[in-house]
């Protein structure tokens, strides 16, 4: 039932996929200089944020730096993007992409008595330092859509310090931090990401999970989102990650995470002609 | 206005759903059948039946917990919990119950360890039955770091359980809906048992502790109502369980020496000025037999205390409950405070000590 339902979301998102590409006229100027999830970088010296996205800039050189200011004082962290390829009109386009985060200070915040206690207060975090790396080959099969093909990896640099402090195990979660406690978190993905119309683009992530754990933890995640552009500067995003996998004790075969969010462009920097 | 529709109707979906399933009511198995994997054979025809009643606090025995205030424990590893277990599996053996009721009973539970417990005393006791009804159902409690939560109520018997359900009490109403979505949400436990020719309705519930209005009140009603019903149709029933109150007539009502919390603690006993004894309001005693009778515990009251939260200290009041509208045969009733009054010390188990009688079949 499950496999099903994905199985029809992803058909359905397919197929919206294929009727966009015949019916659309050129949109790719407007949308593709989002931050968007394809090989591609901001253009140096764009900024864009959202209510609960990230912070990103275009630097030089292709290569775009990602912060979440939010999240920064509690969990340190920061991701560089680097385009490698030599031509910006390729239709194959390669980037990598380095972040590291130090989550102990949220970990620390987390483990609190009473409400918001995720945490046993009783129990100190340890230090942990991830490092994350990410290879992406974008292919940009016509002017308004994209397919990009991902995998990376995510470690602790200080994993024998772990100890016995407590995992998520939920779904969704503990993909994100299960690289804590074990050796490391792999994942490979497809992306699907284009224009729809003028006002409205999608991005869609296939991806797969797995964590060397005694269950051999293996997670599938399908990422649909849809953008509304109100205005050159500010869109809405609205968006569901369906995720299902063998996550250690987690009661649930499946869970479905509605999200929504607000993005738009800061300050720009004007390029000299 | 219409581009923006779509956000409200996330907003409602969000907010319509149960995202971490607290909502035991609206879940299809509200209750769970187990058996032992190897069945022990039972008298074919007793004329008798051994009942217990006891709170186990879910294999915690008496390690100092947060909400004790007596340490800031959150998790057990599961050595510690099946340790505990064996503990606890060994005083059952020694009561030899045909049937019992236990309350704080954990089955897939981060603080214990996820260790089934209904599962590991059927396999450890000559009990061969269970039914079991959760109180406290979540993915993950995001408070105390106590994380996924599912324990209950269970009645485990030597015989058959039948027609078992799962009767909802009130929810603390004076609770933020927050709180209350992830809070317990106490129940009775109900199953058809046959003995010989005897069929008895058994039931097994645990009322609120902390409530200041009037919801342990509502839910002991609903408890009499409940045993009322099956009186009034002609059925035999034993009700077990910890109902968090005293009896009535009890002299040592609060301010008991045991509490460790400070004021400023959600864990602090409610001040003596609004303890009501629901018991009294709720005249069970005046209805059915008690394990323990009220003249009894009126002659000693010390020695029918059942609980305390030091482990240090001794029992020093009556919390738990056996009623029938049966019989049990007159001063077989008798709380395991310790070693006098069973074969092994019950202090270090749990913070209840158990209730057991004989039950006179008919």
């Amino acid at each position: 039932m499950l496999l099903r339902t994905i199985f029809i979301l992803a058909a359905i998102f397919l197929f919206q996929v294929s009727f966009a590409q015949n019916d659309s006229t050129s949109t790719t100027e407007s949308h593709m200089i989002w931050k968007n999830s394809t090989a591609k970088t901001l253009s140096e010296g764009r900024m864009e944020m959202g209510l609960l996205a990230p912070f990103v800039m275009g630097l030089k050189n292709n290569m775009q730096i990602t912060v979440h200011p939010l999240a920064f004082i509690l969990m340190p962290n920061v991701k560089l993007k680097k385009n490698w390829s030599s031509d910006p009109d390729n239709k194959w386009q390669f980037a990598t992409e380095h972040g590291m985060a130090f989550p102990t200070p949220l970990l620390n915040f987390l483990a609190r008595e009473g409400a918001g206690g995720v945490y046993p207060a009783s129990q100190t975090a340890p230090p942990i330092l991830t490092f994350q790396n990410r290879f992406i080959a974008t292919n940009f099969y016509s002017e308004d859509h994209a397919v990009s093909f991902k995998t990376g990896i995510e470690f602790n640099l200080l994993y024998s310090q772990y100890g016995d402090f407590p995992e998520v195990e939920l779904l969704y979660f503990y993909p994100r931090m299960a690289s804590y406690s074990n050796p490391f978190t792999l994942d490979v993905a497809v992306g699907f990401t284009g224009a729809i119309s003028k006002s409205f683009s999608y991005a869609a992530d296939f991806t797969f999970y797995y964590i060397p754990n005694d269950e051999s933890t293996t997670i599938f995640e399908f990422e649909p989102k849809v953008y509304y552009y109100i205005a050159d500067n500010l869109r809405i995003l609205a968006g569901i990650i369906l995720t299902t996998g063998n996550v250690p004790h987690e009661k649930q075969d499946f869970r479905a995470i509605p999200f929504l969010d607000l993005q738009f462009t800061l300050f720009q920097k004007t390029r000299k002609k | 206005m219409k581009k923006f529709t779509f956000i409200p109707i996330l907003v409602f979906l969000l907010s319509s759903c149960d995202p971490f399933h607290t909502k035991i009511e609206d879940q299809d198995l509200t209750v769970s059948y187990y058996e032992a994997d190897t069945k022990k054979t039972n008298i074919p025809t007793p004329t008798t039946l051994n009942i217990v009643t006891w709170n186990v606090k879910f294999g915690g025995a008496r390690i100092d917990f947060f909400f004790d205030c007596h340490g800031n424990r959150v998790l057990m590893t599961e050595a510690e919990v099946l340790d505990n277990m064996a503990g606890i599996s060994t005083k059952i053996r020694n009561m030899d119950p045909d049937i019992i009721f236990l309350q704080e009973v954990d089955i897939d539970s981060k603080r214990s360890g996820y260790v089934d417990q209904v599962a590991y005393i059927l396999n450890h006791t000559n009990l061969n039955y269970a039914v079991y009804a959760p109180q406290w159902l979540a993915d993950y409690v995001p408070s105390d770091g106590i994380g996924q939560m599912n324990s209950g109520n269970a009645i485990l018997s030597k015989y058959p359980l039948n027609n078992a359900e799962r009767v909802a009490l009130p929810l603390i109403e004076e609770q933020s809906t927050i709180v209350q979505y992830f809070y317990l949400r106490r129940n009775i436990i109900t199953a058809e048992v046959s003995v010989a020719t005897n069929d008895i309705v058994v039931l097994g519930t645990h009322t609120t502790a902390y409530s200041t209005d009037d919801t342990k009140k509502i839910q002991l009603e609903l408890i009499k109502s409940k045993v009322a019903g099956i009186d009034a149709s002609g059925k035999d029933f034993i009700l077990g369980g910890d109902f968090n109150n005293v009896p009535p007539g009890t002299i040592k009502y609060c301010d008991f020496d045991d509490n460790a919390c400070s004021e400023d603690s959600p864990y602090y006993p409610l001040p003596c000025s609004t303890l009501v004894n629901d018991l009294e309001t709720m005249k069970i005693y005046a209805e059915y037999d008690a394990a323990i009778p009220q003249d009894l515990y009126m002659l000693n009251q010390d020695l029918y205390t059942s609980y305390t939260s030091d482990k240090n200290g001794f029992w020093n009041r009556k919390l738990d409950y056996i009623f029938t509208n049966g019989d049990f045969i007159a001063n077989t009733g008798k709380v395991h405070q310790g070693i006098t009054s069973g074969e092994m010390a019950t202090m270090p188990l749990s913070d209840h000590a158990p209730i057991s009688t004989i039950y006179q079949l008919k």
